[in-house]
């Protein structure tokens, strides 16, 4: 874990530009910011993630298929407040013959922050088009599960019983901390990519242990970290 | 502002790794629990001039009524570690040992309980939390039962009954 934590902390530190920059620009762009009367709305970029759907056909121990795409609002060249949504499933057998399936749309709410600033060097407006940024998501799904083959074990009275569980909504919110890259391609095609850490904040169901899989969060019972890629189109204004 | 930024995303990813907990404990821990049971004799203290239970030692074989695995073997216990059954709602224990004075007895206790079924996990099953209802023996050589604690539970370590020999 702490290993993640260390290549999370040093990928901010690269993709940051501003640390060790001088307190004189700072003032200087402080001061173009209060004098800016731009619009605020600069356009709007529409996105696949391209990573989920592979890296879920790459999990050995269960199976699982998912779908994410995501609408994010350029702000000022600085805020991007963004919709996510999806859809996954997955099953998982284990060794005692219990049975997970679980399957669900999840949606996400947040706001990404560039790091690169509305400004050029000179102090001019610039269009943000390539640039790191930082975020943060709240994520819900609202998901069915079917759990099979639970065994309740009475060894001493030699005894045994086969019990399953069944829930048609059950929903789970977790929060996510986002890390990334965008990029123009070319004529308003954008890639990009993104690291997050995602935390199980509350579920509706009588504990974690029922939710063990959350679609769009991923195992309930730790802390996930999540890679996307992205394609899409920006539309600017 | 940015430095600012910066600083509260690092300190939010720390807490979202210290917030993280994973299972560490076992199937066993967690699933199953026994109903534990003290053993006492009233003894008659000559200076106080009145009986008081002692703690007893006692051969014992025990087996529950229905099963023929045997849970105490003969050896000298002053505490016990019964299973309770998990789908009905009425166990039996057989008891067979001889008393101080290497008399031979049998006796039964009979406890009445209701069973809490609980899902622990995926891996470790269901598991059952019980609450002791009512406790009774026979009184060849036992004297009583006393329900001390009512709940049986992995995370219960008292004894949840007391039984007094004559």
């Amino acid at each position: 874990m702490r290993r993640y934590l260390t290549i999370f902390v040093a990928l901010f530190l690269l993709l940051s530009p501003a640390f060790g920059a001088k307190k004189k620009k700072k003032e200087e762009k402080s001061q173009l910011k209060l004098t800016y009367s731009g619009p605020a709305y600069h356009g709007f970029s529409v996105l696949a993630d391209v990573a989920t759907p592979i890296i879920s056909l790459t999990t050995s121990s269960y199976k699982t298929m998912a779908a994410e795409g995501s609408f994010n609002v350029n702000l000022y060249n600085q805020l991007f407040p963004t919709i996510e949504g999806g859809w996954g499933n997955v099953k998982k057998e284990y060794e005692n013959g219990a049975t997970y399936k679980a399957s669900a749309p999840y949606f996400k709410i947040g706001l990404d922050y560039s790091l690169m600033g509305p400004y050029t060097k000179e102090g001019k407006p610039r269009q943000c088009k390539n640039y790191p940024f930082v975020g943060l998501r709240y994520g819900m799904s609202f998901m069915n599960y079917d759990m099979g083959n639970i065994v309740v074990t009475d060894p001493y009275w030699a005894e045994n019983q086969i019990k399953t569980y069944h829930s048609d909504f059950t929903y789970c919110g977790w929060l996510e901390v986002v890390a990334g890259l965008k990029v123009n391609i070319i004529k308003g095609f954008t890639m990009g990519w993104s690291i997050r850490m995602k935390t199980l904040l509350h579920t509706n169901a009588p504990s974690k242990d029922f939710t063990w899989y959350v679609p769009g969060y991923g195992r309930s019972d730790a802390m996930n970290i999540s890679f996307n890629y992205t394609i899409g189109y920006t539309f600017l204004k | 502002m940015k430095r600012a930024l910066y600083i509260l995303i690092v300190l939010l990813t720390l807490f979202v790794i210290e917030s993280c907990s994973p299972h560490a404990s076992s199937c066993t821990e967690e699933t199953y629990a026994d109903m534990t049971v003290d053993l006492y004799r009233m003894e008659y203290d000559s200076r106080a001039e009145e009986y008081r239970a002692k703690e007893y030692s006692l051969e014992v074989m025990i087996n529950g009524v229905g099963s023929d695995s045997i849970l105490y073997d003969g050896r000298s216990v002053k505490s016990l570690a019964l299973p309770l059954h998990r789908f009905s709602e009425k166990s039996a224990f057989n008891f067979e040992y001889y008393d101080a004075d290497q008399n031979f007895y049998i006796d039964t206790i009979f406890i009445e309980h209701t069973n809490i079924e609980k899902f622990v996990s995926l891996e470790c099953g269901c598991g059952v939390d019980f609450t002791i209802n009512k406790a009774t023996c026979t009184t060849n050589g036992m004297d009583s039962v006393v329900l001390k604690i009512n709940e049986v539970t992995p995370s219960q370590k008292k004894a949840n009954l007391y039984i007094y020999f004559k």
